[in-house]
């Protein structure tokens, strides 16, 4: 408990960072939206948002598990902490950040359709806007989880293994990025469930490896 | 509170090298240890080991009574100071120690701030823009504030100016008299450390040269100089660490204490008995002549 | 002063509070700092000056008053002087003898150098 306080107050000046620079370029395209009418975005795309906070948050919190296993594990086994409690504490920080950046998406689809009613860009629309859904919601999730836990297990990669082993496994190690792109449907039953197979594996992997990893010595 | 070490067999090797080599030794705790031993002779993995940085490849380690890696009882209660210093290099001082006062139970955060003022630490300044004495004294507020039961310096000091040094050993005793733990500090530069020092553990290739308390040490090492033959004859049978000779003249470095009935004898056979300083003894007896 | 690191150090905390008892610096029942004062000011390990602290205090140099302190006991200096007394032909005549003879000083001299010093009042080593 006290590892994911930690880690919720270290990472939640980034966090703020991050969605404040989201909601600047988003501010920004709404404002030229309700000057310049609903070209701005471009054809084919409804939704600014979903060009803004599409693939942007998922990668982000890649990153965010890179540096959560790079940076964070070392000192925190160097502040007496084992690698197990370390690890579950970041499994569970993994997955709230997972669902705060979800809620987060959510947040600003209703914020665009409020932007939108009031300029009437709704009717305007070539496409129709993607209602965000249940369904919607659940795929961000699980993209981002997915995203997160392969960006652990890359930096543990990296972290515990001679360099040319760790790009070596990066291809194997990114199944769950590709996956959570392309697989997380949650209107597709089995997306869902392959998702969240691949994700828990990479997990576990990301367990494994660290269950045993030296801290070293940096000039060692 | 006293947590007892005790490390049996201790074995860690590095592909082709033996970093411990089959070292043993037992720490009853609640006294400040000085572990000595050449660079590379082990002492840094050997207190990773302790620290539980790193798993040993053979042999046990017991810090009160049970092994120390992934035992989060165990883990809480200690910390280990490297050189290299085991904090986030992007991180500003004052993160680094907010970080040791989330993740530590026993860390005293008003003792941390009293002593990072006392080292002229800036606490708005990043890891990675100190200089190099500015880090070693952001290990020392580390591990002094951390008041962990078990707390290690591994040479941790040595990138300090004298008075930043001189700091620190007057924190290191007052603290640890008005919090009793075990201290283990590493070293190779004996002379300014060693009176601070209760017992002493040598170690050199992996493997314990001496385990003995401070004063016990310093009365063991006697240096003999007079004529070769003289000094051989005497020499004959006693621990013999090192030797010198300049002409005619031989000085050699005996390990032990002297029989009151030996030393009449060296006297009446014209010789010359004198002191032999710690770090003189440690020298020759991790030297490569020095094979006992 | 501070210690060497070529004999025991308690020994040492020892000899150097018996020097301030013969000399006078330290007075019969008069306080002498506690092992942990003793430890921090001069940068030493607070069981190695303990031990030598129950040195002078199995010796009778000091005492202990519960709950206070250790003081020096009424007659350490005394003692002390007398065992000083009993070591100083060996310990200080024989060498000085010795030296001379070796360097080629007549016995005369160091009498006569001796009864010239002992004139001038004989201050003590401002050494210590």
């Amino acid at each position: 408990m006290t590892v994911l306080k930690h880690l919720a107050r270290g990472y939640r000046v980034v966090y703020a960072w991050f969605w404040g620079l989201v909601a600047l370029v988003f501010t920004g395209l709404m404002v030229s939206l309700t000057i310049f009418g609903p070209w701005v975005v471009g054809t084919g795309e409804s939704s600014a948002w979903g060009l803004v906070a599409g693939q942007a948050p998922a990668w982000f919190l890649f990153t965010m598990g890179i540096m959560l296993a790079t940076t964070g594990l070392p000192v925190a086994v160097a502040n007496g902490v084992t690698r197990r409690e370390y690890t579950v504490a970041a499994g569970i920080f993994t997955v709230v950040s997972s669902v705060l950046f979800g809620l987060l998406i959510l947040v600003g689809h209703a914020l665009e359709i409020l932007v939108y009613r009031a300029n009437g860009i709704m009717a305007a629309l070539t496409e129709p806007y993607p209602a965000p859904t249940l369904a919607t919601f659940g795929r961000g999730v699980l993209q981002h989880l997915a995203f997160m836990v392969t960006g652990y297990l890359i930096g543990l990669c990296f972290y515990r293994l001679r360099v040319w082993w760790a790009i070596a496994v990066t291809p194997v190690a990114m199944i769950p990025v590709f996956a959570g792109n392309d697989q997380a449907d949650v209107t597709r039953f089995g997306g869902v469930w392959l998702v969240l197979a691949v994700a828990c594996a990479a997990g576990v992997a990301a367990y494994l490896l660290a269950r045993s990893v030296p801290i070293r010595s940096k000039k060692a | 509170m006293t947590l007892g070490i005790e490390v049996s067999e201790l074995r860690l090797r590095f592909g082709e090298v033996n970093a411990l080599d089959g070292l043993s030794f037992r720490l009853d705790g609640g006294k400040i240890y000085g572990l000595l031993g050449r660079n590379g002779s082990g002492k840094t993995t050997l207190l990773s080991v302790l620290a539980a940085f790193r798993r040993q490849t053979g042999g046990q380690v017991r810090i009160a009574g049970a092994e120390p890696f992934e035992n989060a009882a165990v883990m809480r209660q200690i910390c280990l100071i490297r050189e290299s210093g085991d904090v986030y290099e992007s991180d500003y001082v004052r993160t680094v120690l907010r970080t040791a006062g989330e993740l530590r139970s026993t860390w005293d955060s008003e003792y941390a701030q009293r002593l990072a003022e006392r080292f002229n630490l800036p606490p708005r300044k990043t890891v990675q823009s100190l200089s190099r004495g500015q880090k070693s004294a952001l290990g020392i507020v580390l591990g002094l504030a951390s008041r962990a039961p078990v707390t290690m310096f591994d040479e941790s000091y040595l990138g300090m100016d004298a008075p930043s040094r001189y700091a620190f050993y007057d924190e290191l005793l007052a603290d640890y008299t008005a919090h009793p733990r075990t201290f283990i500090l590493s070293t190779h530069l004996i002379e300014e450390v060693a009176s601070l020092f209760e017992e002493v553990v040598i170690i050199d290739r992996g493997r314990l040269v001496a385990h003995e308390e401070a004063d016990v040490l310093r009365a063991r090492g006697v240096s003999v100089t007079g004529p070769v033959d003289v000094v051989d004859t005497f020499a004959a049978g006693l621990t013999v660490l090192g030797e010198q000779r300049l002409g005619g003249t031989k000085a050699v470095t005996v390990y032990g204490t002297l029989e009151p009935e030996q030393v009449r004898a060296a006297k009446m056979a014209g010789l010359e008995l004198g002191p032999v300083s710690l770090q003189d003894l440690f020298v020759h007896l991790t030297s490569e002549a020095g094979n006992r | 002063m501070s210690f060497d690191e070529r004999s025991p150090i308690y020994h040492q905390i020892a000899e150097k509070i018996k020097r301030d008892i013969l000399n006078g610096d330290l007075g019969a029942d008069e306080q002498v700092m506690s092992t942990n004062q003793y430890a921090a000011f001069y940068r030493i390990n607070p069981a190695t000056a303990a031990k030598g602290f129950h040195q002078l205090l199995d010796e009778g140099y000091l005492y202990k008053r519960r709950g206070i302190g250790m003081f020096v006991s009424p007659d350490a200096r005394e003692r002390l002087r007398a065992q000083r007394r009993e070591r100083f032909f060996s310990d200080v005549v024989g060498p000085m003898v010795a030296e001379a003879r070796a360097v080629g000083i007549p016995l005369d001299e160091i009498i006569q150098h001796l009864e010239i010093k002992n004139k001038d009042g004989g201050s003590r080593d401002p050494r210590d």
